[in-house]
């Protein structure tokens, strides 16, 4: 059977932002020309023997702008080696240090693929090492890299100054002109974080100002989860459902690191955990048959012969972010959920 | 500067601003008709301050000029003296927001001659959600009423239009001079004093000067700096347009107006789209 594969390629976990809630470990450095090309044939090698089989590579970082435009001009002719299958690139930034040069070396390689990127507008969490104003420089970035007639996919993280804030920031994304917006909950930062949490029945409140935002809105912004999730309520048979879908967890995902690593999940890699090959020195094939490649179904059958077996919101949630919660765990915004799903179904 | 910024001047110094269009400006017949002999070709358009009594001056002018007469409502029934200027010119009314509204608007299109609210001359904004009502509502009034009209089909059409393109402040594309041949973009801005140039032969404009740098990043500002305006659910109508000379602007009354635009434009959406499914 034809699969969906997420290859994540971090070539560095460096960062010019100094985000006070970012998980991503910044250690190492940036990833080399061996590694790169490794990773460009060991995936020409799989899409060879598996030509039906789909590819999405997320560039990802730390800050993946930081290689500059000459190593996604090496990155485009790489490309050669696998144009003749079915993959799409899309970029995971902060914008912060695009140039136009760059823009258009992404151009070419992303073609109609996205970026995602992040920006806080109603806290200050998000800061430039540079102390250059975070705000400031994203908006130059975006409206770069909108100008190059990218799609530009926001990335929100939600914190506990964002709970009552919800339609403020709906309309905020709306306004500012971006394609869609994805919520995500503010988990374990990497480094102390005196800023102020979010706690599960929080999260569920946050959820449903945004969603009654959105509803008045008559959705014109596409919101995730909510597109998933009324996706899914029309078409339960849709092949896509539940809230890792809705933020892409698909499975297998390949995390790359810089150096060469692969992990089964972006937020295992950050955090440097749980590494199932190396493709400088495995073949794609051999990390994708590892049984640890396949572990968040593994999580989901678990869950749902346990805690979570009798729950009427399986089908919108299965178990949430497996690297935030654990193998073994539900997610800890389960009470959330609920309170959200309820007040909704009401 | 570019051929096709057009420059706003009072008529009595029309002459001395080099520049390839002009509106001129005055409240004064034989004034307009002076300038009109000085620079003849380069005039796109004129704006009157009321109907002068001597407005029959105006009739050797070409024929089908744009011409404004700016208007206080209490002083909407002069239209019907005047109507003549509706068949000979591109004849609108800017109508001063102010208490009376809906009857002066009411009176104005009862003739025919559309009006522009004059979003310059806000003073009392309490009339703005029963004329829009009028506008919508009455088969009397069959000529547009702006902001409404424009903002009202640019919905409709899923395509919003803002107040900011409606009331352009752009200074590649509009210029305003003053008495004193000060350059800045729109009459509220001369009001409050605030300039980016002046005329010497053409306008000499400051890209450096504050004003203009606003101008340029209005948008960017507003983004970046946390302003209401870039979470308001209106931004689309607005751009940020009734805040920008004064920050502390009460929008209370335009955002009332702009969700009532927003959801009668989805109403009648939906209605066609019905319509349309019934035919099929």
């Amino acid at each position: 059977m034809a699969k969906n594969i997420e290859f994540v390629i971090k070539p560095t976990l460096r960062c010019n932002g100094a985000c006070s809630y970012c998980n991503v470990a910044e250690t190492g450095s940036f990833m080399g020309k061996p590694v790169i090309e490794a990773t460009f044939r060991s995936l020409a090698e799989y899409l060879g023997r598996n030509p039906l089989d789909e590819v999405t590579i997320l560039w990802h970082g730390g800050e993946p702008t930081l290689m500059g435009e000459f190593f996604f001009q090496e990155v485009l002719g790489l490309q050669a080696l696998i144009s003749d299958h079915r993959v799409e690139h899309v970029m995971q930034s902060n914008l912060t240090c695009m140039t136009p040069a760059l823009a258009d070396t992404l151009c070419e390689l992303l073609k109609g693929g996205g970026i995602g990127t992040s920006v806080d507008p109603f806290s200050d969490y998000r800061r430039l090492k540079s102390g250059e104003p975070y705000p400031e420089r994203w908006y130059e970035g975006f409206e770069l890299v909108r100008s190059r007639g990218f799609r530009v996919g926001m990335v929100y993280v939600v914190h506990g100054e964002s709970v009552g804030l919800g339609k403020s920031i709906y309309h905020y994304f709306k306004n500012v002109g971006v394609d869609s917006l994805t919520l995500i909950p503010l988990e374990e930062p990497a480094r102390e974080f005196e800023g102020a949490r979010l706690d599960a029945p929080s999260w569920g409140k946050f959820l449903l100002e945004i969603y009654r935002a959105w509803e008045e809105d008559r959705a014109m912004l596409p919101v995730e989860p909510f597109v998933t999730w009324a996706h899914f309520a029309h078409d339960k048979d849709s092949p896509r459902c539940g809230f890792p879908e809705g933020l892409h967890c698909c499975e297998p995902t390949v995390a790359v690191a810089p150096t060469g690593d692969v992990y089964p999940c972006v937020r295992l890699l950050d955090v440097g955990s749980g590494a199932i090959g190396n493709l400088v020195v495995d073949s794609l094939e051999k990390i994708l048959t590892r049984p640890d490649a396949l572990w968040r179904s593994q999580r989901r059958d678990l869950l749902r012969q346990g805690e979570c077996a009798s729950c009427r919101w399986w089908d919108l949630c299965a178990g949430g972010c497996a690297a935030a919660c654990g193998f073994g765990r539900k997610t800890v915004w389960c009470e959330g959920y609920r309170l959200f799903f309820e007040a909704v179904n009401e | 500067m570019s051929d096709r910024v057009v420059v706003s001047v009072p008529a009595s110094v029309a002459r001395d601003v080099d520049a390839e269009a002009l509106i001129i400006r005055s409240g004064r017949s034989e004034e307009i008709v002076g300038a009109y002999r000085d620079v003849g070709a380069r005039v796109h358009g004129i704006e009157l301050s009321g109907f002068p009594a001597d407005a029959l001056k105006l009739a050797g002018l070409p024929s089908d000029l744009p011409v404004v007469i700016k208007l206080h409502p209490r002083d909407a029934a002069a239209v019907y003296a005047n109507t003549w200027m509706a068949d000979r010119f591109s004849l609108s009314v800017l109508m001063d927001v102010d208490q009376g509204l809906l009857q002066g608007v009411t009176i104005v299109t009862s003739a025919a001659v559309p009006v522009i609210l004059n979003l310059e001359e806000i003073h009392d904004a309490s009339e703005l959600m029963s004329a829009l009502r009028y506008y919508l509502h009455d088969r009397r009034c069959r000529v547009p009423v702006e902001f409404f009209h424009s903002a009202f089909i640019g919905c409709l059409r899923g395509a919003p239009v803002s107040l900011l393109q409606l009331y352009p402040e752009s200074p590649g594309m509009n210029l305003y001079v003053d008495q004193a041949l000060r350059v800045t973009a729109s009459e509220r801005l001369a009001r409050a004093g605030r300039f980016f140039g002046h005329v010497c032969g053409g306008a000499q404009v400051d890209t450096s000067a504050r004003l203009w740098t606003d101008l340029i990043d209005h948008k960017k500002n507003l983004f970046v700096s946390g302003s209401q305006c870039a979470s308001c659910e209106a931004f689309h109508l607005c751009d940020g347009y009734l805040r920008f000379v004064d920050s502390g602007f009460n929008c209370e009354p335009f955002l009332e107006v702009f969700l009532e635009i927003k959801a009668k434009a989805r109403e009648m959406a939906q209605d066609l789209s019905e319509a349309g499914d019934r035919e099929e």
